[in-house]
């Protein structure tokens, strides 16, 4: 987190809002105002994890870099845009990097999900919008999100889901093909079982996306992880994803379309999971 | 649910009199037994008769410890003998130029990809299996290239390695795949699979077709096929003679010597294929009416079994599994296992009422398989929620 009065030096232009929206691995978020349209201003911090040095092949300059390339060219409603940067900023005279996104003033799904269990209709229309920019990355980078969980999914002004923070996308242009995401950064809650143990001659593609979608959707149907609770081990958790059947999820209280369609992202085995963004989309509309 | 004609030799009339059954649609060549010209004279008289031909490339005959020969692979232009797992993708290249080229002479439209023997999910094998399906689909395109699985039973003994291999198998963008299971005990009939394993086998086919939407072909099949096609493979191949009905590369190592095979009468009522002497001794029980159709109860008890010759017994063989791929057709899968699991039910019943009731003991073998079958449905069946 950086001094209030660091900001206001560094960004004159701006109304830098506190306190921060939140923090990554190596960026900062703020709500910002500038020409009074509100912004998120993106700052990335000095320190940075050492773990995540050199992780897939990228580094972290390299996936600043990365993310950036992905939300200039993306083109698509459900994937947060690039509004202004990158650029190079000096704060209590060291340097830094910014840039602005677009602001979503409706808060993040974490947030709707703290309040409460989301109706059925309300976690399919999240998860067909999340689906609208996982296919937006895919089919026109193919790029995998690799983090997608409640607190990456915001709405906009028209309560729209859109997905943000692609901080730790897996593209193939740049990352190391070799690599399947052993050691990338990810959310375990949220991340699907090939990114801690890759399989051989197994390259993630939008699948791996559909397990993270699943688990979400599942938490916000619920108001709780599905799997998770404070004292469940990654074994356990594993175990848990592995032995999961519909009648589990329905007697969570899922619905029993909505667990089906559920179900197939949460499978394990890539293998199991959709064959095709379309054939999940086809599954979430009739789950209604 | 369809069932293919797997070719060996000496096809003959067997061919003409097995292509009007409905659910008959293709064929599958052995370059084995046929040059180019007879090959292309066949797939045009498949044509002829309404059917498709496929070509089964057979170089899962190559590799080391194999000592495989085949007749007319040179005439094909179909040896393989530099493939190696960790070949050049040049080497890769000319394979699949190699198989592309015989299937242009031949005529056919999909094309079977060529592939190693795999000895287990992981071998050192298995990239270069996955690399010629992708090599195939680019160069023939993915609407046109079945990708072939060539692997040794116990491999689906272990659920993990094939699930793992299915991650990397579904990456591919293939029409489907051409899978040959090669059986531990190649003797007649078929040893009992162990049920687990038959189960695992089930459940890669439900992945690969139901879940993936893959045509999943499986060939060399016998009765175990049927369970293939109530898991969702798209089709099953068998042939007319022992050796086309389970894969074993065994096939392709030379024998001197060898001996006609024992005349058997397969029988829909036990779902198993007795030999004739033990089919005899089941017309002489008071259950021949359960036991056998009523036109057929006449027919040998008139004229017994000595005109069963071998032409007979391999169209009888052909008609037998047809006709019960013909009843699963169309039905869902949950249909479909249903009346398998009756099937399977009756037979285990009638093969124990003769031995109680008639003192007519059938090879345990017979109660062995359909039981391992069975236990295979109720395994696959709750593992996948159907």
């Amino acid at each position: 987190m950086f001094a209030v009065s660091d900001l206001h030096d560094a960004f004159p232009d701006h109304i830098v809002h506190q306190p921060e929206l939140g923090s990554g691995g190596y960026k900062s978020a703020y709500l910002a105002t500038r020409n009074g349209q509100d912004v998120v201003l993106k700052i990335t911090r000095n320190e940075v994890p050492r773990a995540w040095d050199r992780a897939d092949g990228v580094g972290a300059e390299g996936r600043v870099a990365q993310e950036l390339r992905i939300l200039a060219d993306v083109e698509s409603p459900r994937v947060v845009s690039i509004i202004d940067g990158p650029h190079m900023v000096k704060i209590d005279g060291r340097p830094h990097l910014y840039y602005e996104e677009t602001y979503l003033p409706g808060g993040t799904l974490a947030d709707a999900v703290r309040t409460g269990p989301i109706s059925r209709e309300g976690v399919i229309a999240i998860g067909l919008d999340v689906l609208d920019g996982i296919t937006a990355l895919w089919d026109q980078l193919k790029v995998v999100h690799r983090d997608i969980k409640p607190s990456n999914i915001g709405f906009d002004h028209d309560g729209r889901a859109v997905l943000f923070d692609l901080g730790t996308a897996y593209d193939p242009e740049v990352t190391d093909q070799t690599d399947t995401g052993d050691i990338a950064p990810k959310t375990s809650m949220y991340a699907a079982p090939e990114q801690f143990q890759p399989r051989e001659g197994v390259q993630p593609d939008f699948r791996t996306d559909f397990f993270a979608l699943g688990i979400s959707l599942l938490e916000s149907r619920l108001g709780r992880h599905p799997f998770v609770t404070a004292s469940t081990t990654m074994n356990a958790y594993f175990a848990a994803v592995q032995a999961v059947r519909l009648s589990d999820l329905v007697s969570m209280g899922v619905e029993d379309s909505l667990a089906r369609a559920l179900l197939r992202c949460v499978q394990f085995n890539v293998s199991r999971r959709h064959k095709t963004i379309e054939s999940l989309r086809v599954d979430l509309e009739n789950a209604s | 649910m369809t069932m293919h004609l797997q070719y060996g030799y000496g096809p003959g009339e067997r061919v003409k009199s097995m292509a009007s059954h409905p659910v008959i649609g293709r064929a599958i060549l052995s370059p084995t037994d046929q040059g180019p010209d007879k090959m292309h004279e066949a797939a045009t008289e498949l044509r002829d008769l309404g059917l498709e031909a496929m070509l089964d490339p057979q170089s899962y005959i190559y590799g080391p410890n194999i000592g495989a020969v085949a007749r007319k692979h040179e005439e094909n232009g179909l040896v393989f003998p530099e493939m190696s797992w960790s070949q050049r993708p040049t080497i890769t290249t000319e394979m699949i130029e190699k198989v592309g080229r015989i299937n242009d002479i031949v005529g056919t439209i999909v094309r079977i990809a060529p592939s190693p023997m795999l000895s287990s999910f992981a071998d050192v094998w298995t990239p270069l299996s996955i690399q010629l399906a992708r090599a195939a689909s680019d160069a023939w395109g993915p609407d046109l290239t079945l990708a072939t699985i060539a692997v040794e039973e116990t491999a689906f003994s272990d659920r993990h390695r094939v699930d793992a291999w299915l991650d990397a198998a579904t990456t591919l963008e293939v029409r489907g795949f051409y899978l040959l299971v090669q059986r531990s005990n190649t003797s007649y009939p078929p040893a009992p699979w162990a049920a687990e394993t038959l189960a695992n086998l089930m459940s890669a086919i439900h992945v690969l077709s139901e879940l993936n939407d893959y045509e999943v072909h499986w060939g060399y099949s016998d009765l175990e096929g049927l369970l293939g096609l109530a898991a969702g493979a798209t089709a099953i191949a068998t042939g007319w003679s022992h050796t086309l009905r389970q894969f074993s590369t065994a096939k392709w190592i030379p024998r001197t010597g060898g001996r006609q095979p024992a005349m058997r009468y397969p029988m829909r009522s036990i779902l198993s294929v007795p030999l004739v002497t033990e089919a005899e001794a089941l017309l002489r029980t008071s259950m021949r009416t359960e036991l056998f159709d009523t036109d057929e109860v006449a027919v040998r008890m008139a004229e017994g079994f000595d005109g069963v010759d071998l032409l007979e017994y391999h169209l009888r063989y052909m008609n037998w599994l047809a006709d019960m791929v013909a009843e699963l057709h169309g039905s869902s899968r949950e249909t479909a296992l249903n009346s398998l699991t009756q099937m399977i039910d009756t037979a285990l019943g009638l093969i124990s009422a003769t031995e109680v009731s008639q003192r007519v003991a059938l090879p345990p073998s017979y109660r062995g398989r359909l039981q391992n079958q069975r236990t295979a449905i109720d395994i696959f069946r709750d593992r996948e929620g159907i």
